[in-house]
């Protein structure tokens, strides 16, 4: 019975994709078709074939742009550059102004913030607390979908 | 070859460096990849005079999205399926078929004869085999052609090829089988069409 398939196995051809397995991808689990290429001439022949072509494709000359691909991209990436940095600079004045002017505040009235507060009835003071995060929050918030627009602005150009 | 941890740190450098605004590091990017992103451009894109705008708009997307890169494959790996993304959706702007009609017509005949069947045959099909292959690859669908040329020029792995096509090392596999069958077939094809 093991002859009757070693006989079988070694006298059907290798199909197409058994071939280039055998030709491209030398491992384990050939044996039974190593045999047959052995003696198989027209085995040998396709298996010949498959790989003159795929080593003609690997000597193939290979493309390349006749352009200074680099400078090319880089005069274009400028413009785009100098415009985040720009950005940049306005959030960084904005928020020293803002700090600077919230330091000045508090100088010309720290005498005075001590007593703010113990002043204030408790009503008064949840209602600045409570307008005073909202507002935040919304800047906040403002701020953020701000950022996500320009980001995807930036990944759809 | 470099290996692939000093490769990954390099490219980490590299995008550190670009994203801090140094325009000198994305010029090397740059040189390092244009041989695969030009392998790419020229397989998928027939029209010459695209090929050049494809380029630049391939490394303005690089450089508008590295912020993004997470390094999980290399850069050169990601840039090539930057690449090869674009030039897919080119041909879909354009309406150009990606898969040839009738792969199966051809489909040896049964008179056919087959190259190298003899010693003195096959001295002279070798001095002519590079042009049969260069026109055979020309006529192979910009896929299998992509394909074909990661595979067996640029000696990318199953992996590699999978990350850039977006499709899984399988189905890479079963299209490298098919690319590289149509292939001999048109060698075997353009070859009997010349000896009449």
């Amino acid at each position: 019975m093991d002859l009757q398939h070693e006989n079988r196995m070694n006298t059907t051809h290798l199909t197409d994709q058994q071939l280039q397995l055998f030709v491209f991808q030398q491992g384990h689990g050939l044996e039974p078709w190593t045999t047959h290429m052995a003696t198989c001439k027209d085995c040998q022949l396709k298996a010949t074939l498959y790989r003159s072509v795929l080593e003609e494709v690997a000597n193939l000359e290979k493309p390349v742009f006749n352009v200074d691909l680099a400078s090319q991209v880089i005069s274009q990436i400028e413009p785009a550059k100098s415009r985040i940095d720009f950005s940049r600079v306005i959030v960084g004045v904005t928020l020293f102004s803002m700090l600077s002017w919230l330091c000045i505040i508090f100088h010309w009235t720290s005498h005075e913030l001590a007593t703010l507060f113990t002043r204030l009835s408790a009503m008064a003071t949840y209602l600045i607390l409570l307008t005073g995060s909202s507002l935040l929050i919304f800047l906040v918030i403002s701020l953020y979908q701000e950022f996500q627009g320009k980001m995807k602005r930036l990944t759809l150009s | 070859m470099e290996s692939r941890p000093n490769q990954l740190a390099n490219d980490r450098i590299l995008v550190r460096k670009v994203l801090a605004g140094d325009q000198r590091a994305f010029s090397q990017i740059i040189k390092a990849t244009e041989g695969l992103v030009a392998q790419i451009i020229f397989k998928m894109i027939a029209n010459p005079d695209d090929r050049k705008d494809m380029a630049q708009d391939v490394y303005l997307k690089v450089y508008q999205q590295l912020g993004r890169f997470r390094f999980q494959a290399k850069l050169s790996t990601w840039i090539g399926q930057i690449t090869y993304h674009t030039c897919l959706h080119h041909l879909e702007r354009k309406k150009i078929a990606l898969v040839p009609i009738g792969d199966s017509d051809l489909e040896p005949s049964p008179g056919f004869s087959t190259p190298f069947e003899n010693e003195i045959e096959s001295q002279l099909i070798r001095e002519e085999l590079s042009q049969l292959v260069a026109d055979a690859m020309d006529q192979l669908n910009p896929i299998y052609r992509t394909l074909i040329t990661l595979y067996h020029q640029e000696e990318l792995s199953y992996s590699e090829i999978g990350q850039i096509v977006q499709l899984p090392e399988g189905t890479v596999k079963s299209y490298l089988f098919r690319a590289r069958k149509v292939l001999k077939e048109h060698v075997l094809w353009i070859y009997n069409t010349k000896i009449g």
